[in-house]
Order: structure tokens, then sequence, then C-alpha cells
């Protein structure tokens, strides 16, 4: 009885693990390119997409003619397993307004076990100056 | 005893099995429409990357003066392709960086166009179809300044 009660208990176990898969990486110890980091503003209402899909860091550029804001975001999966997760960016003018044209879009995105991922974004216009990123499962 | 087991054993691989087998006999799903969210979201990847690009500050007389040509749909599904036009457009004019002209007698700086094209790999698990969808960006001397693409499956 003992066999069959440790064989139900181990088979979802070595199923669930055979479906992890992990990214290894590599990258130059000094790279060439310096990234121009911001500090950011978090605010986590969903721990578990936090450890999923963590946000390491947030990077600005001037793109287009140098007129137009571009935002690029690291995020790392600290799990083991692939997580999908969506994002949006808004974007605010000078003001603090929300651009509404075009219409912010959830953007689907997956990410594997242990991978570190960039997600971006161009303003939508000169007049755009400030960012904001959300997450959701 | 050993019966015992041995019945046991056998009721758990079932139990563990059956879910498995089930899923390998059931017929997958049909691939899902494109939807007008599909067409926002291609939209405005898209326009991010033309404007990324500054092609559309390089004209002598700011904004450049746009022609917009349709967007062929190559897939054999069908689909509305104005709704995915027009958020280019609008993604476009919101920019400022662009007037876009319908009048095909006026003077143009660039021409624009679209292309939606599809595949279709049927698997025992899944029905997928990938679509693409290409923007072209042409001088009117008709050499491509700029090219985007974006995939997705459904």
């Amino acid at each position: 009885m003992k066999t069959t009660r440790y064989l139900s208990l181990a088979m979802p176990l070595l199923l669930s693990l055979t479906a992890c898969r992990t990214v290894n990486t590599t990258q130059p110890a000094n790279p060439t390119a310096t990234r121009q980091m911001i500090p950011d503003q978090r605010i986590t209402t969903d721990r578990s997409l936090d450890f999923d899909a963590r946000i390491v860091g947030v990077n600005q550029a001037a793109v287009g003619s140098g007129d137009l804001v571009k935002v690029q975001v690291e995020i790392q999966n600290n799990s083991r397993h692939r997580q999908r997760f969506n994002y949006k960016f808004e974007w605010y003018d000078q003001n603090a307004m929300l651009i509404q044209a075009p219409a912010p879009v959830w953007i689907p995105k997956e990410i594997e076990g242990r991978e570190t991922i960039d997600i971006s974004a161009v303003a939508p216009n000169p007049q755009a100056k400030d960012f904001r990123l959300k997450l959701i499962e | 005893m050993k019966t015992k087991i041995k019945s046991g054993i056998l009721y758990t691989l079932i139990l563990l099995l059956t879910p498995i087998l089930w899923v390998g006999c059931a017929t997958p799903p049909p691939p899902k429409p494109v939807e007008t969210k599909d067409f926002s979201r291609v939209a405005t990847i898209l326009v991010q990357r033309l404007l990324e690009k500054g092609v559309l500050d390089k004209v002598a007389n700011p904004p450049a003066k746009l022609r917009f040509l349709t967007v062929v749909n190559k897939t054999i599904d069908h689909m509305d392709t104005s709704l995915f036009s027009n958020k280019i457009e609008v993604a476009l004019n919101e920019s400022g960086k662009v007037s876009i002209t319908l009048n095909p007698a006026m003077g143009v700086d660039y021409i624009l166009s679209g292309k939606i094209l599809s595949t279709y790999v049927p698997t025992s698990e899944s029905r997928t179809r990938t679509y693409t969808f290409q923007l072209t960006l042409t001088d009117p001397q008709g050499s491509a300044v700029w090219v985007g693409e974006e995939e997705f499956t459904k």
C-alpha cells in the first residue's frame, strides 16, 4: 500500500519537474554600451508575478531625431518555469496628462525560466515625457 | 496483500494516464481569428519602430507628406484591413511627424504600403496560424527606405 502512495506522490512531481526549462545566458563582462538607467518607483500588488517577471532596471534614451523618448525595461524570471504576462506602456505629457491616442495596448510576452529579457517602447510623440509600465499575468 | 498492491498500482496508473489519453484523442481547436486588439498591438509596435528610425524627420519641410496605400490581405482569412490601416493612420497622425494625404496627384515625400501574410502548420496538438504584418515605406522613386515586420501566432 505504501508503494502505491509513494508512486502516486512521485509521478506528478516527476511530471512537473520535466516541465521546467531554464535559459543559460552569456554576455560580455565589460559591455561596450553604457546604459542610462533611471530611478523608478514601483507598486507591487501581485507578488507571484513580481517573482516570475521582476523588473531589474529601466533605461532611457532619445531616438528618432532626438525628440522621442525610448524606454527599455529589463525583466528577469526568477522561477524555473515559463511565465506568460502582458505589459502596457502609458505615456504622459509634461503636465502629467495621459496621452490617449493612440490608445495604450496590452502586449503579450513570454519569458522562460531564469531568462532575462528587455521590453521597450517608443513615445508616441515628442510631447510624451513620462511613462508608466503596467504588468499583468 | 500482493494482489492488493498490484491493483493499487494499476489504479494509480489508470488515474494518471487517462487525462493524457484524453488529450491525445481530442481534436485540436481551430485557430482563433485575428481580432481588433491584434491590429492595435501590431500597429502600435510597427509605428514605434518607424518613429524610432527617424526616417520621417529626414524631409526638407516637416511634417513628411505621406500617402498610405492599401494593406493587402494575402491570407485565406477574411479581414477588414481598414481596421489595421486606421490604427496605423491614427498613430502616425498623433506622432505629429506626418501629414497624410489622400490625393495621389499631390507631391508626397513617402508612400506607405502594407501586406498581411499567414502560414498554417497543423500538428496533432494544435492548429495554429502565424500571421506576418509587413509595412514598407518607399520614397517617390520607389526605393524602400524602411521595412517593418511583426509576427504573432493565433
